[in-house]
């Protein structure tokens, strides 16, 4: 039997220990993040696969594979979080630069207003609204520009400042 | 008719300076949408210094980005890994300040550290889109080990690798320092070695460079040199009776007036040169054999060109050795420098070859960016000393080499974590500390703790695990945001000698 020291707040494993006491050695008593947990490991079982159910039972989330293919498979998934982050990154700098753009035309609002009110019609406003548009237009776009890319790289490269060039 | 006058008597003109109440470590976060700050804390774990920010609209103090910037920084945006504690260490590559090879002797990478000197500042940004460590981090690389010195305000710098001679810089205990010193001009501090010695066979060879591969023991008046060769066959090599290394690295403060003549320097022009071409202060040691961690463990230029060396007092000398997939530990018996003795220590596990392996699965070096592989720190009175690296690919996890500079006494340690970095630091006169970049979310804070290496290397045998994580406190260190946020520990550079017997200023025993 072997002792698994737990990160249950991100939810991996950190150690295997033959004893329960070294186990314990590894975990401070203030903090509940991190828990011992029982079990029977393997030769096939690869720390990094190791996850615990909503039961607290741990178990290899890649059965039957061998710790190479294992390996790939993680690589995988961390390719796979990482471009996720990115984007959100790069998701929520469109959605700030629009919003900065925006605010920057508030003035021209205003102006609008009193020359449409001096003038009789609404040119300058209908103007300025559609220039609001255009960069919510822009902004929809990048969006959609970025969830097409596929790899971190592409991701990293996205230049948002160009989308609303 | 002349009054006279009575003074009392000065009591003492001396300030005195607890040296515990001098900054420790500083804890970092900035969230990319939400708040962070710097938290500084002195050797008491009592707070010191806060920059705090509540992370909303904009201006100073909001510690988030707003809309193109990071407001507090001279950088365009908060995405940027340098900057940003939105992401864990885990098999991310890129400049995570979460990373475990992030910190080291010299500081934080991306984050120049608060000290003595620095009033109430903790750290600062040394980032400007990621370029700022990737400036320092030629230092976090070349540094080499320095022992038994209570002054730890220099650093000495092993700066090539591989097929050349090694090339040597004394300066200050800066990274900045180093960059600018190296890429900027060349002046009397810079000196090369010679590189020809003996083999195993008794045949005269071209030994290889390393980065970081040398170590300076203050007490004994030594210096070490590792070379190599292109299959990371060690050779370490022993200067006796070295001038003194501090001195001479303090020597440079006429550089930022005289940079222009000082572009002529010459490598040989340092009065170290003749010092250091002197086969009469020379102790060879024994070479290793064909089995190499570069050969045989796993190859890459970490586990050939990039040794963490330490040479006790005993003559012993003690190397911490990355490769791609573990670290290896090798020792040379100062009592017996014919021999490396893979096999006459009985307390840690060895296969015949190498002193120790710790092992577990893919771990990259500096070939895969200057910003990763191996770092060493030391305790405040030089006595103690710990090399380190990640143990799951870029920056998560640690291997961890404790070494008591005395006698060679060694402990270590394996956290086999996919996740967070660990940031370890020197507190107190003899102690490690160890901070962990896990997740701050829910109000534990970053988690921290310290052991005491002189207790713990007499307590335990030699060789045994110390198990560094079960040291932390949670919910005792700010991290500035209760949700989801991975802090970094930058360590402070502090008077180290106001701990020792011979300090700028009195010793504590004397408060």
């Amino acid at each position: 039997m072997s002792f698994i020291v737990y990160n249950t707040k991100d939810n991996h494993a950190i150690g295997v220990y033959d004893t329960e006491q070294a186990a314990q050695n590894n975990v401070s008593v203030s903090d509940t993040t991190y828990i011992v947990v029982e079990y029977e490991w393997k030769e096939t079982d690869y720390l990094v696969s190791m996850k615990l159910d909503a039961d607290g039972v741990l178990s290899n989330k890649f059965p039957g594979k061998t710790i190479e293919e294992q390996k790939s498979l993680i690589e995988i998934e961390d390719a796979a979080k990482r471009l996720v982050e990115q984007v959100a990154f790069k998701t929520e700098k469109i959605k700030m630069d629009s919003a900065d753009y925006i605010n920057e035309l508030k003035w021209k609002l205003t102006r609008a207003r009193d020359n449409d009110l001096v003038n009789g019609n609404s040119d300058s406003m209908a103007e300025v609204l559609a220039e609001i548009d255009s960069i919510r237009s822009k902004s929809n776009a990048a969006e959609v520009a970025l969830n097409a890319l596929t790899t971190e790289e592409e991701v990293i490269a996205f230049d948002v400042k160009e989308q609303f060039n | 008719m002349a009054r006279k006058l009575t003074t009392a008597s000065v009591a003492s003109q001396q300030k005195t300076i607890n040296p515990y109440s001098q900054p420790c470590f500083t804890v970092y976060s900035l969230h990319h949408s939400h708040g962070g700050g710097y938290y500084q804390y002195d050797h008491n774990f009592n707070i010191v210094a806060a920059d705090h920010g509540t992370g909303d609209s904009s201006g100073f103090g909001t510690w988030r980005t707003y809309t193109t910037s990071a407001t507090e920084f001279f950088e365009s945006s908060s995405s940027y890994n340098s900057t940003q504690t939105s992401s864990n260490a885990s098999s991310n590559a890129s400049w995570i300040v979460a990373h475990t090879p992030m910190v080291g002797y010299l500081g934080h990478m991306s984050h120049s550290s608060g000290g003595s000197g620095a009033g109430n500042m903790g750290g600062w940004t040394m980032s400007g889109r990621d370029n700022g460590p990737s400036y320092r981090s030629f230092g976090f690389r070349d540094v080499c080990p320095i022992v038994n010195e209570t002054h730890q305000d220099y650093a000495i710098f092993s700066g090539a690798a591989a097929n050349t001679e090694p090339v040597l810089m004394f300066l200050k205990r800066s990274a900045t320092e180093y960059y600018n010193m190296r890429h900027n001009g060349r002046y009397s501090q810079q000196t090369v070695l010679p590189r020809q010695y003996e083999d195993r066979d008794g045949n005269a060879e071209n030994y290889y460079s390393t980065y970081g591969g040398c170590c300076y023991n203050k007490k004994t008046n030594k210096f070490l040199v590792m070379y190599t060769t292109s299959s990371g066959r060690f050779k370490p090599v022993v200067y006796n009776n070295v001038p003194d290394l501090r001195e001479f690295s303090h020597k440079n403060s006429k550089i930022y007036s005289e940079s222009t003549s000082g572009q002529s320097d010459q490598n040989n022009n340092s009065s170290l040169y003749e010092y250091f071409h002197n086969s009469a202060n020379i102790t060879e040691y024994q070479q290793i054999e064909t089995w190499t961690t570069y050969n045989n463990a796993g190859s890459m230029d970490e586990a050939r060109y990039r040794p963490i060396c330490f040479l006790c007092d005993n003559g012993d000398i003690v190397a911490f050795v990355q490769y791609n997939a573990g670290v290896n530990f090798w020792r040379w018996k100062g009592s017996d420098q014919t021999h490396d003795q893979r096999q006459t220590d009985g307390q840690l596990s060895q296969n015949g070859h190498y002193h120790h392996q710790m092992s577990w699965t893919t771990l990259y070096g500096y070939e895969q960016g200057r910003q990763f592989g191996s770092r060493w720190q030391v305790s405040s009175d030089g006595k103690f000393a710990w090399a380190y690296c990640a143990s799951y690919y870029y920056g998560a996890g640690a291997y961890v080499m404790m070494v008591r500079i005395s006698d060679g006494k060694l402990l270590r340690y394996q956290t086999n974590d996919s996740g967070d970095g660990r940031h370890p630091f020197p507190i107190g006169p003899s102690s490690m500390g160890w901070g962990n970049t896990a997740n701050g979310d829910g109000g534990a804070g970053m988690r921290i703790g310290a052991i005491d290496l002189k207790y713990e290397m007499d307590k335990r045998d030699y060789g045994s695990d110390l198990g560094l994580d079960g040291v932390y406190m949670a919910y005792n260190f700010e991290c500035g945001h209760y949700s989801t946020t991975y802090p970094c520990l930058i360590p402070a550079k502090y008077d180290t000698s106001l701990f020792c017997s011979e300090p700028h200023m009195p010793n504590v025993s004397e408060l």
